[in-house]
Parts: C-alpha cells; structure tokens; sequence
C-alpha cells in the first residue's frame, strides 16, 4: 500500500457517516421512550458507585485496590520527605507473615458505605469476606485450591488456583517494592498524640485523570501501618470519585483460618460441573498416549490424558461453552516435535460472508481466539479429522453447541520456530523471553489466523517465575525462555503455518516484535537499551525552562521493526533532565516542547507574574559514539525577540482604533503556539505592538478575526478574552477580515508593518 | 436556530428537556464515535451498534456531565469503556453468541472496500491518542480546533500527536 494521502483518509472515514440518517431517527425514537435527562447532585452520581460495587465484588479487583493501596504506600520510597523513614516501613511490610486488614470500607457517594475483611499469611494462604449491596462471599485461597463459598445461595465451589493471578503473594510482591510501574511523592506530615507517624503519599495517574492521595498511620514500634485512608481525586474537577479507609493488625493469624472446609448447611456444587469436551489421544500407530496435555485456542482450560490416553474437560453447567471455531492441541510434556490438533467448528452455524476482491465469495468465522478466512468449505472439511467428536446442544437452542465428546486425536509431526536471540555484538542472551503472538495456517485455500492456542503447564511455570510486571504474558498466548547459548524453542505448533508473528524482549534491552516466515528470519537481534541522557535546559538569559516538557524521541534507522516510544519528563527547578535505558540506535533525538499550553503548568510563568514565553521548539540530535553510555548536553533555548508594529488604517487613510491583530504559525506541525499572549488591539493611533514573538518565519498576521485556517472555531475559545471575542464581531461586522504574512530576517528585532483594511 | 450553538449550549438545552438538541449533539458526534468504536469491533455493523448504544447511555447520564463544554471528550470516554466493556463481554459470551451471528459484513466497491478495511484496521493497530487525533480531524465537518478539544490537548500537542499517528502509519503501511 502506499502512503495515505490526506483524501484518501478523509474518504476513507466516510464509511463512519453511513447510514447516519436512518441510525439518527433510530436513536432518537428510542430517546423518545426515555425520561428527560437532569441535572444531577454530584454525589449521587452512579460510575463511582459502580466502581465500588465492582471492587468488592470480585476478588481480584479487590485485591487490586488494595495491591493499588500499598504500591502507592511502597513506591513513594524513592521520593521526598520521609523516605528513609519509609524505606523502613516498606521493609516491615515485606518481612511481616501475617496480615489481618481489620476492616475496610468503600465510601460511595450515593452514601453507601461497602465493607470488607481479609486474612493473609505466608503470602499464598488468604481468605477475604465481602459484604456488598449485591450479596456476601468468602473466598479461601491455600496457594493450590481455591473455595468460594456463596452465603445468599448457601453453596461452596472449589476451582484449582490459578499461578498467574493476582493473589495475597502478588501484593507481597508489591510489599516488596519489585514493581516500579509507578512514581510516588511521599511526604511525613507529622505525628498523632498517641505516638503514630503520618505520611501521606500521592501518585498521579495521567492515563485515569487522577491522583490517589493516601494517608498512613504507622506505628514506629513496628514500623507497620496500622491505618490507611484513600481517596482518588479527579484531576480534572478536583471532585473525589471514591474514598475509603481500612485499619490493620499483625497479629498470628490461626492456620484454622484459612481451611478450606464446606461448612454445614452448604451445598459443594463443584460436582455439577458437566463434561464440554472429551476424546482421546493416540499416536500415529492409534496406540493411546499417556500424560498429554490437552489445550483449547482462547483458554486457560487444561486437561490430561490418563492410562487410556483419554481426556475429559469439565465446567459449571452454568457457564457457556462452544467458543468456536476452536483449536484443540494434545502435546506430550518435553517433546515440542508432535502434536495432535484439530479445529471445531459449529455445523450448524452460517458463516458471514467476507467479500474478497479475488472471488467475492469468501466467508468469515472469528471466536475463540481463531479467525478463518474460508474459501473452499470442502478443503476444510479435508483437513479437519473424520472423527472430530460429537457435538450436543442444549434444549431447544440449536444453534450453538453446548458440549464435544468423543473427539480423536492423533499425534503427527509438528513445525518448531527454533532461533537465537543475539545482541548487536552477536553475544547470545540468556533469559530472554520469545512469545508467538499468532499464527497464520494455510489449510487448502483456507486462512487460519490462531491468536491464542493455549497455554501449557510449562509456560504457567515460568509465568509463576517471572515477576509480577510480566502479565504481558497473560491471554494464552505461547513462549518460550532462551537458554545459555541464546536459544529459543518454540514447539508443538499445527505444520502448516506459513506466517508468525513473534515478539522478543530482555531485560536491558528493546523489544522488538516482527513476521517470521516459514523457517525464516528466526533470529532476533536485540539492541541494548543502556544509553542515558541528561543534560539542562536553559534560555540564552540563563534562566533555566523549569516546568517545559523534555522528550526523548527514538526513529530507529537500524531497524524499522522496533518501535522505542517517546518518552518524557519535566524540567526540574534547576533545568535539569535525565533519561535512562535508552537504545543506542540513530536517530536519538531530544526535543524540548517549549510550545506545550501554559495554563497545563502549575509553576509556569504565568503563577509567578509574567507572561508565558513562547520558546520555539528544539530538536537536540544525539549523536552516538562507540562505548559511550551517556551523554550530557546542554540545551540553549532562545528567547523570543521579535516586535512587530502594525500599524492599521481604513481606505480614506484614516487610523483603525481596537482592531484585533493577532500573529500565529505558518503551519500546524511542531510551530504552532498558543495564542492567547500573542494577540492585541490597535490604539488611537491604529497601532498596535506584540513583543515577544518567537523568530520563526514567515509569521502570518491576522487582522479582525484570527486566521480562519488554525482557529476556525474562536468564538469557543477559551484563550480569547469575552473582550476581544466583541472586539472580532465588531471589526467583522465593518470589515473583511486580512492575513498578512511577515517574512522574519536573520538579527533583525523589529518590525513594521502596515495594512489598510 | 440550535444548528450554530455550542456544545454546551445543546447540552444544557437537553438537560432542560429538548430532546432535539440531542439529535444535533449526534450528528456531530455519531461518526467520531462510530469511528472509535471501530477500533474494537473491526466491523462496521457493531461499531454503529454500540455507538447508538453510546449516545443512548450517554443521554442518560448527561445530567451528572459537570462541564457541558466537555461533551465531546466525555462521551468519546464513554465510547472507550463501553467499548472495553463490549469486548470483555464478547469475550466471555463468544461461545454462546457470536457463533449465532449471520449478519452480513458491508458491501461496497469491492478493491477500495478491501483497502480502506485493511487501512482501518492499520489505523486500529496505532496508541489510543494517535488513534483519536486521526478520527477527530479526518470525520468530516471536524475542524483542527474541534478535534484538539476533544482529545483535551493543546493546539501543538494535537498537531504532534496527528503528526506522529500520520507518520507511524505510513511506516505501517510501508512493510
């Protein structure tokens, strides 16, 4: 394909306009069903009730707040006041066995106060019990099996544990301060009369607008916080969207606790679970095959093979099953070189038609992790097993298959993507984590795309190894760990693809995601990401920009697969910045965003009495030597200089009293600034000066209404002053508005220039 | 009349109880809104669907919008979580109904409909900020100023971003 052009895009976004007569009748005649919209009290708003009522609802959320909680306490480590005194806390935290969160309450602002209670010991031994609007739950964790017990329906359930989520060890993990996902400012704000530090800790989360301010009360006995409170405050209004508070002891918790018993007057309904899927697996001579794992595309389902080479799947009878088109896969534990799959398809379900260029007869089936472009049903039907399992459907719902039984599968050789994972030197690395984001199969004339294909126990292991920041690998997906020497298996794959997608990544370096052919291009080749930055940014007063934004932007020229990001951070109050990990490939490139908004800045120029500078952009290039690390520039910003006298008169010579005359950029790119500093009316004379325009060239000049080219929509503008928006309508309302364009010269200040309207 | 008003003009007209203003409100917002709900669906027919079902529960909670000025960055908002939303449920209910589902994919000029598809669904594959800025300032009738507003952004911020989504893209399309 080649480069979009401007109306190419815009015709493209067309089809978002289709049919958008029929769907606004639509939309309106279902409107006028509904009851009037009001205003509403701020409190009783419903999204923060949702969120509470989700929190405590599920356990792993729940547990995500907290974990939320006490990784805002932890990574406030790193910052300000206090932090010595906090790395002692986190410390106690970390080395503490037991847990017991006394109480802790959600306050919602519909005045609904949810309540909760849990246990943690050991790290991988937990109970919890909720109390919320919509029932109450006990969830007891032992670090294998898990038991849910529901006391409004009186029953119990056991599942198996699940390694890779989020449980009591996770929050330890964060306990222990290995999460560096996020910045924290933490403050000592004083002491309690009866002894108790407070320190309060805040963490802004941009992406969410919000900031979570959080106050601890630790005992300094022990180090450990004996109270918390939360609140999560909208950036934007200031508005607290949910608050709470919970209270702690660390006392030893019984082991009684934490048994996992049905108890009396309860029904085990784990039991009724139903079988979905069964069959056997047998080698290429039918001969059954022991110990195979069993794995469903889009699923964490696992299953086993017995003496008798059969399997069975089983699920609460409630749940629903037939996610398909599936991929069911049999492999043996430490042979990567077989496998026995099949794909399920519904019999009875009607394929979208996809049209094709080619034939126009091409149809569509998507689900489960699997999507397939089919062109030929017969060719299809070829590949798939004679003995796929018998499908049964639920009542009278034929349409979608409620449970496979009896399905064979045979082991046959299987493809493997086996390569090396090198850094630039050519030095193998070790440890690197090699993950097949999807496959593409060629079956007859047919596509297959599988996306998930299930994960098997050794993947779950190392899942389990790996630290918390990892749950990149959640979502089924295959990987693989290199060895020693670099290498990297990746097995047990249908032998039919012809196209991969596989992303690598390690520690210290970028990761990198590319299309593999068949037996192709395997090998990565990783590049270091271990060049730092740093340097000041100051104007050519001296005065350093503190508050601007400094980016660091990375266009590899090595490598057009890598994609490196841009990354920022802000000037501090002695100019500085520092970037860290960065990769060394062409193309480094600093930039300072000396145009951002003023008003985004809480200590700009404006707070302390003068008018924003509009420093023009700067594009520093790094250019990268052998063996050196790091880098130390110094960014010299110019300040803007030009004055532009612009005289204004009628068609009779007569001088133009309070017309507006604003100057902006030529273009949008990366020269365009605010307006609000840079705008003016003619005096008496019909003349009007602008200081401080920055030396860019040409600058365009507008006269009565801005250029209708960047502002088209100044009347809701809120950087225009109500008394200059009249001034516009005025000035318009006489005469025609005018742009005039100023060509800027090289140590030339000042300007005149002069239009007759 | 309510055809030039602002925004929050229309907003405030429908929380006073014109259901009209809505309709306006709609047609400038509809298509971003489908647009961003493509990004999730990959499909058309369930873009629109969930749009409407965007502005339907947007119209329900237009009282507890604090700012009016901000409808258009609100419900593009919406969109996301509903979107999200959609795709946890998908997701959870694929087994059950997308293998039910017949409806037919849109037929247009066969070439150009496989292109611009394939353009989408590259578009799609961009970061969420660079994702918007194209749909805000390609979706007809939206002007620069209308499309940095919406994305809460700076004049500049908005011309990096879309600079950046251009520039990312036609790399995209490059390989």
């Amino acid at each position: 394909m080649n480069a979009p052009r401007h109306d190419d895009l815009k015709e493209i976004y067309e089809i978002f306009t289709q049919d958008h007569d029929r769907l606004r009748e639509s939309m309106m005649a279902s409107l006028r069903t509904l009851p009037p919209t009001h205003k509403q009290l701020p409190w009783t708003h419903a999204i923060p009730g949702r969120i509470g009522a989700t929190i405590l609802r599920k356990k792993m959320t729940r547990l995500v707040a907290a974990a939320m909680i006490a990784m805002v306490i932890i990574l406030g480590v790193r910052t300000t006041n206090g932090a010595r005194a906090w790395a002692d806390v986190v410390k106690a935290l970390s080395d503490v066995n037991d847990i017991h969160t006394v109480s802790k309450r959600i306050y919602l602002k519909s005045g609904t106060v949810e309540e909760s209670e849990w246990w943690l010991k050991d790290g991988k031994k937990s109970r919890d019990e909720i109390r919320s609007r919509d029932g109450s739950w006990t969830f007891l964790e032992d670090g294998t099996r898990r038991l849910r017990l529901s006391h409004r329906d009186r029953t119990a359930e056991f599942h198996d544990s699940e390694p890779d989520e989020p449980k009591c060890w996770g929050l330890l993990e964060v306990l222990r301060g290995t999460d560096r996902s996020y910045s924290a400012k933490v403050k000592l704000l004083g002491e309690t009369d009866d002894g108790l530090k407070i320190y309060e800790v805040r963490r802004s989360l941009p992406e969410e607008r919000c900031t979570i301010i959080d106050t601890a009360w630790v005992d300094p006995r022990t180090d450990l916080p004996v109270r918390t409170t939360y609140q999560v405050v909208d950036s934007g209004t200031g508005e607290v969207r949910i608050k709470g508070e919970e209270t702690c002891d660390y006392d030893p918790i019984p082991w009684e606790l934490f048994e996992l018993v049905v108890p009396a007057g309860y029904t085990d309904i784990t039991d009724l679970q139903t079988e979905v899927l069964s069959g056997t697996v047998v080698d290429e001579a039918g001969q059954p095959v022991d110990g195979a794992e069993v794995l469903i595309s889009d699923s964490d389902m696992k299953g086993r093979t017995n003496d008798e080479g059969a399997f069975s799947f089983r699920q609460p009878a409630s749940k629903p099953f037939g996610g398909f088109p599936m991929i069911v896969r049999a492999i043996r534990p430490g042979d990567p070189s077989h496998v026995a799959w099949t794909l399920l398809r519904n019999p009875r379900h009607e394929l979208r038609p996809l049209r094709r260029p080619d034939d126009g007869k091409s149809k569509l089936e998507e689900g489960g992790g699997v999507v397939i472009v089919l062109l030929e049903e017969q060719a299809l039907r070829a590949f798939i097993p004679p003995d796929p399992g018998t499908m049964a459907f639920k009542g009278q719902d034929d349409s979608c298959p409620s449970k496979v039984t009896n399905m064979l599968l045979t082991m046959r050789p299987a493809s493997v993507i086996t390569g090396r994972i090198t850094n630039r030197a050519g030095h193998p690395i070790a440890n690197a984590v090699v993950r097949l984001n999807q496959i593409e199969v060629a079956v007859g004339e047919n596509d297959i795309t599988i996306i998930t294909l299930g994960r098997t126990d050794r993947e779950r292991a190392i899942l389990s190894s790996l630290s918390p920041g990892d749950s990149r690998e959640v979502g089924a997906r295959v990987f693989a760990v290199t060895d020693e020497d670099g290498c990297y298996t990746l097995g047990n794959l249908p032998n039919v693809w012809h196209r991969a997608r596989l992303e690598a990544r390690a520690d210290g370096y970028v990761q990198i995601s590319k299309t593999i052919l068949h037996d192709e291009g395997n090998d990565f080749t990783l590049i270091e990401a271990d060049i730092t930055v740093r340097g000041t940014v100051i104007d050519n007063h001296g005065v350093p920009l503190v508050g601007r934004k400094v980016e660091i932007d990375v266009e590899s020229k090595d490598d057009e697969e890598a994609d490196f990001g841009v990354d920022d951070v802000i000037i501090d109050a002695q100019g500085r910045f520092e970037f860290t990990g960065l990769p060394a490939v062409k193309g480094l490139q600093v930039q300072v965003r000396a145009d951002e908004k003023p008003y985004d800045w809480s200590e700009n120029e404006l707070t302390r009495g003068r008018p924003f500078i509009y420093y023009l952009m700067i594009e520093y290039p790094i250019v990268l030597e052998p063996e050196k690390r790091e880098y130390s520039i110094e960014i010299v910003a110019s300040r803007p200089d030009i004055t532009l006298e612009i005289e204004v008169k009628d068609k009779e010579d007569n001088p133009l009293a309070g017309v507006p005359v604003g100057v902006c950029s030529p273009g949008f790119s990366e020269r365009e600034w605010y307006i609000r500093e840079l705008v003016g009316r003619t005096d008496s004379r019909g003349v009007c000066i602008i200081n401080g325009v920055p030396r860019i060239s040409p600058l365009r000049l507008w006269f009565c209404v801005p250029d209708p080219r960047t502002f088209q929509d100044w009347e809701s503008m809120p950087e225009l002053s109500g008394e200059l928006k009249t001034a516009i309508r005025e000035c318009r309302s006489k005469y025609a508005p005018s742009i005039v364009t100023v060509e800027a010269q090289k140590d030339k200040k000042n300007y005149a220039v002069f239009v007759r309207l | 009349m309510l055809d030039k008003s602002t925004e929050e003009e229309l907003v405030r007209a429908v929380t006073a109880g014109d259901k009209e203003a809505y309709a306006i409100l709609y047609d400038r917002l509809a298509p971003l809104v489908r647009a961003v709900c493509h990004d999730y669906t990959g499909n058309l027919a369930d873009a629109q669907d969930l749009a409407q079902d965007v502005f339907l529960r947007a119209y329900q909670k237009l009282g507890e919008l604090r700012q009016p000025e901000s409808f258009g960055p609100w419900i593009v908002g919406i969109a996301r979580r509903r979107c999200s939303e959609w795709r946890r449920q998908k997701a959870r209910e694929r087994r059950k109904r997308a293998a039910c589902r017949t409806e037919p994919w849109v037929v247009g000029d066969a070439d150009r409909a496989e292109e611009d598809g394939q353009l989408l669904r590259l578009i799609a594959t961009l970061d969420e900020d660079e994702r918007l800025a194209l749909h805000a300032f390609y979706m007809q009738g939206k002007s620069a100023e209308d499309a940095r507003r919406i994305m809460g952004l700076s004049r500049s911020g908005f011309y990096r971003v879309l600079e950046k989504a251009r520039k990312r893209l036609e790399r995209l399309m490059a390989r």
